[in-house]
């Protein structure tokens, strides 16, 4: 699993992951994802290499999410891949997840 | 016997939950099953052995055990381990889970897979938990 974080601005980043998010993986993003949610006012969640998505994985996400929203700050999911949005739709969490596909869709979602 | 089938076992533990889905992407692969339900059966099985390293796998030496068999579209999957008795077709209401979301943390993965599998049904069988799982493949399979 690799992780990899670009500042944009000092209330935002860009968080790129690569790889599996399965048991193992999900152990490598936990604490930068807790991190960042618990620092930053919205994070871009680049998921485009993303590969694999497992529950364990989907869990740290939503954590992530929930701890920007209560400080009024969000979190978006860009470019998933399909199969990784079919995940998030059948479980119901593409509200507090949502899934973008271009760089301004994503600034423009986490300004909203 | 179908036209694909195989099965390994795994270690009940992290490294074992990485090498089967690894090894069930490859043989998925090469019976032909899409990419999308491919994931979906990888999804399952993730599920269900977390849940046995999480919960369920009381001995050092617990195991778990895929088998995929692939014909004529359908792929079916039995997964067996050695962990206490869990039935996973008892999972709560679905519309609840989806409304919990993953507050109802261990609703969750049950709730993905009675939403992937098209057929999902668990047995005791001796002291070994069985859950066989059936997919429709959108690719050719068989």
């Amino acid at each position: 699993m690799i992780l990899q974080t670009m500042e944009i601005d000092n209330q935002t980043s860009r968080v790129i992951l690569g790889g599996k998010m399965d048991i193992r993986g999900s152990e490598t993003v936990a604490l930068p994802l807790a991190t960042l949610s618990g620092s930053k006012r919205a994070l871009i969640i680049d998921m485009a290499a993303v590969t694999f998505l497992a529950s364990v994985g989907i869990r740290h996400l939503v954590a992530a999410a929930r701890s920007l929203s209560r400080r009024n700050g969000r979190l978006v999911l860009l470019k998933p891949t399909d199969t990784v949005v079919d995940l998030l739709e059948t479980s119901g969490l593409t509200e507090l997840l949502p899934i973008v596909a271009t760089d301004e869709e994503a600034l423009a979602a986490i300004a909203a | 016997m179908p036209a694909f089938f195989v099965s390994r076992t795994f270690p009940a533990d992290a490294d074992g939950i990485v090498a089967g889905d690894d090894w069930l992407e490859d043989s998925a692969g090469s019976c032909g099953v899409d990419a999308s339900t491919s994931f979906r059966i990888r999804v399952c099985v993730a599920e269900l052995a977390a849940n046995l390293v999480q919960h369920g796998a009381s001995a050092a030496e617990a195991t778990f055990t895929v088998t995929l068999a692939c014909e004529g579209g359908d792929v079916r999957l039995d997964y067996f381990d050695s962990g206490c008795a869990f039935d996973p077709t008892l999972a709560r209401n679905d519309e609840a889970l989806r409304r919990g979301g993953v507050d109802q943390i261990g609703g969750f993965g049950l709730h993905l897979l009675r939403s992937f599998a098209s057929l999902l049904t668990y047995e005791r069988d001796g002291d070994r938990n069985h859950v066989s799982l059936r997919f429709a493949s959108r690719g050719p399979v068989g």
